[in-house]
């Protein structure tokens, strides 16, 4: 029969879609001994086969009535692959600092939850396995995580980059946008036609800023230069990321840069093509631009996350709005790469010690939008709660933030 | 022979089947288990303790069940929105873009009747829905009853466009710059009721009520008859003077209207907010089951459910275990590999 076929073959073709779907293994992942379910206690240990990371965390099962059992359980969950090379990479290392740092710690750990209620399941799941800490680390988590945290007031939620606050939900975040002015600096003096990419998921409110922080840094050593927006319209759609690329590259763009889950793929195509590239969210991705990288920055939030978890340990958290910046050791610049020259790495690191010491503070008024508008007055500085919704480009931006 | 010889041996036709049907599908299990334990041996994990982690978090306790239940609802609904076109010989794989159609209709009337009270605003909802996903399905029902394009083709490609409706709409129109890839939170009004203290909202229970008229339809009444035959000979139906183009555009509308359905029920139910890229295959899903099931409405119970505890147990086996979440993937498509590659162990049930 002509439908059956058409049946078999594509339902063999969405298994094949599944199966590679599937491909991309991770590395192994050393996370959490015998899992205490509540129903029955198995008597022999899990197997656990030494480790790639970290031996060190070795520790017995927990089989019986824990005496030494962890001090806290703490529950991280990645809305993406935690080996992208990119956000998630980076928030899964900032995690595992906290195990690192604090031995009696236990982690778990869920990678590609998916969002808003998608994500409900897992972190009570987290929480029915003894979390007394989650962090949720997706921008799309943070709804679900505060409904959770009405139901359990005896667990902390830490959410990435998000607003909302209550008595035991809180977020932390580095604070990109100095750190994306130094690379705009970078950026500024490495093109030659004038001319940068910015590869985007959406047009969100942090990730204006971000391009127009970059914007402004190459606009002061290089008053000609113009960003082109490209956005893609997903955190992690490799094709799209690409296309953008490519598509910017044959605009004259010679330097590209992104505000996606993962770098991999703009730097590897940036690379392909031969146009410079500056990375984001995790040093990690340097390898998929070995020649012309310039430089990139990424989160390295570990001691952070150690202090919060710690300070759930010994009872003294409190919910506080935390951003912290480069200075505080939340956000880390790259090396340079081969190609950039000495005096370019030079005036890098001048306008990074300016940032630094808080002498060149990036949204001082006035600041000018696409329109000629001015959107942040003269005396005035763009305040980090009002970041999170900017809905303009800065002159030399070229596309639409909305 | 006596009326009652012959119940007896319907009876043990009866007992035969249930044996049978319990034997294809423990064999399946098995070879499943099986292939699947040899892939956690390669990544260094306990099988054992793997499948007993996947059974106690799924089936061992009441959350972890109430969760199952919620995973299958949208499949239950998705898989009917399929096997319905079946039975007339129409192959519907467009449920995932009248799911998302469905969706974007029951949310505009989320986001524009905000002030109404629950009561009013959830069917409204679902109404839209059903509109939303009946209008997107009618396109290719009358496009294949004017004999221009076959419905497969037409619902396939369907589904590539409405991803992208719904992304114009919510960043056109119902994005602030707070947001990603989604619209505001609803208002509590325009979510369903849930149950039993869990997540288990109302249309599951929409869900069953319509496999049962679904059953009832196809096998007590003249409709359902006239679409079999239609079904099983086009022609001769034809011939028989059954109107086969007007059933088929609305079997077809009405299939898109249940998919429909099954959208507005996840963005009212289960998110109350609508994601660009909520579905997560949904539809396929819905489809890959109706399959399966040979669009038998208790085989549609029975297979969402399995899939269901795989789902769930499956990202569960990430905390318990940590194994990567790629490895659970494998999981479910070795399930339906099996069941693919031996079609002789699923003869067609009949009801």
């Amino acid at each position: 029969m002509k439908s059956k076929i058409f049946y078999t073959f594509l339902a063999v073709l969405m298994v094949a879609a599944l199966l590679l779907s599937a491909c991309g293994t991770t590395d192994e992942e050393q996370t959490t001994e015998e899992p205490v379910v509540e129903v029955s206690e198995t008597d022999a240990p899990v197997v656990e086969e030494p480790v790639t990371e970290e031996p060190a965390a070795e520790e017995p099962a927990t089989e019986e009535p824990a005496t030494d059992g962890p001090c806290l359980i703490i529950g991280a969950l990645y809305g993406g692959p935690i080996n992208d090379a990119g956000y998630n990479q980076a928030m899964h290392d900032s995690v595992m600092a906290i195990q690192e740092n604090i031995d009696c710690v236990e982690i778990i750990e869920a990678e590609n939850v998916p969002e808003e209620a998608g994500a409900t399941s897992t972190m009570e799941n987290m929480i029915q396995q003894g979390a007394g800490m989650i962090f949720a680390t997706a921008f799309n988590h943070q709804y679900p995580a505060l409904t959770l945290s009405q139901q359990y007031p005896d667990v902390i939620f830490e959410h990435a980059g998000g607003w909302e606050m209550s008595g035991n939900f809180a977020n932390f975040f580095g604070e990109p946008p100095d750190t994306w002015y130094v690379m705009g600096v970078a950026a500024g003096l490495m093109t030659e036609t004038n001319k940068l990419g910015f590869v985007a998921a959406f047009p969100l409110g942090w990730t204006n800023t971000f391009i127009n922080a970059y914007t402004l840094g190459a606009q002061s050593v290089n008053p000609d230069v113009e960003t082109i927006v490209a956005f893609t319209f997903g955190w992690g759609d490799s094709a799209q990321e690409a296309d953008a690329t490519n598509s910017l590259i044959n605009q004259g763009v010679d330097v590209i840069t992104m505000h996606v889950d993962s770098p991999a793929t703009v730097l590897s195509t940036a690379e392909s093509r031969g146009a410079y590239s500056i990375g984001f969210q995790s040093l990690a991705a340097q390898e998929f631009a070995p020649e012309y990288w310039i430089s990139g920055i990424g989160f390295t939030l570990g001691d952070t996350l150690t202090w919060l978890a710690s300070n759930v340990i010994d009872d003294s958290w409190e919910p506080i709005f935390l951003r912290c910046g480069i200075a505080d050791g939340c956000m880390a610049m790259g090396p340079f790469g081969p190609n950039v020259p000495q005096d370019v790495q030079d005036q890098v690191l001048e306008a990074l010690a300016a940032i630094e010491s808080g002498d060149t503070v990036v949204f001082t008024g006035p600041v000018v939008d696409q329109d000629g508008n001015i959107v942040v007055a003269e005396g005035e500085v763009l305040t980090p709660d009002l970041m999170s919704s900017v809905d303009w480009f800065v002159q030399g931006v070229t596309g639409s933030p909305q | 022979m006596s009326q009652n010889d012959k119940n007896m041996l319907k009876w043990n036709q009866i007992f035969q089947k249930i044996l049978d049907s319990a034997a294809r599908y423990l064999m399946m299990g098995f070879v499943v288990l099986f292939l699947f334990g040899i892939i956690l041996l390669i990544t260094g994990k306990d099988p054992i303790q793997s499948y007993k982690d996947i059974l106690t978090s799924t089936l061992g306790s009441q959350y972890g069940f109430s969760e199952v239940i919620v995973t299958m609802t949208p499949m239950l609904i998705t898989a009917l929105a399929v096997a319905l076109p079946t039975r007339i010989g129409l192959i519907n794989i467009g449920g995932e873009g009248q799911l998302y159609m469905g969706a974007l209709l029951a949310t505009w009337g989320a986001l524009t009747f905000e002030t109404l009270p629950v009561w009013a605003l959830v069917p409204l909802m679902g109404l839209l829905g059903i509109i939303g996903g009946a209008l997107w399905a009618f396109i290719p029902g009358i496009l294949k009853s004017l004999g221009l394009v076959n419905e497969t083709i037409a619902t396939l490609l369907l589904n590539l466009v409405a991803p992208s409706i719904v992304a114009y709409f919510v960043f056109g129109f119902w994005h602030s710059p707070m947001d990603t890839n989604k619209t505001p939170n609803f208002v509590d009004a325009a979510q369903l009721p849930t149950f039993f203290n869990s997540r288990i909202d109302l249309s599951f229970f929409i869900a069953l009520v319509l496999l049962a008229i679904f059953w009832y339809l196809m096998k007590y009444t003249r409709w359902g008859l006239e679409m079999r035959a239609i079904g099983g000979n086009p022609q001769a139906a034809k011939r028989n003077g059954l109107p086969i183009n007007k059933y088929w555009v609305i079997v077809l509308c009405i299939g898109g209207a249940i998919a429909g359905l099954a959208g507005a029920a996840q963005v009212s139910g289960f998110y109350g907010v609508l994601l660009v890229n909520f579905s997560r295959s949904l539809g396929y899903m819905g489809f890959l089951i109706s399959w399966l099931s040979f669009g038998d409405p208790i085989g549609i119970f029975i297979t969402s459910f399995v899939v269901s505890v795989i789902i769930t147990g499956g990202n569960m086996l990430q905390l318990t275990i940590g194994i990567p979440y790629a490895v659970i993937n494998i999981l479910l498509a070795l399930t339906l590999f099996v069941v693919l590659a031996k079609p002789t162990f699923l003869k067609r049930i009949t009801i």
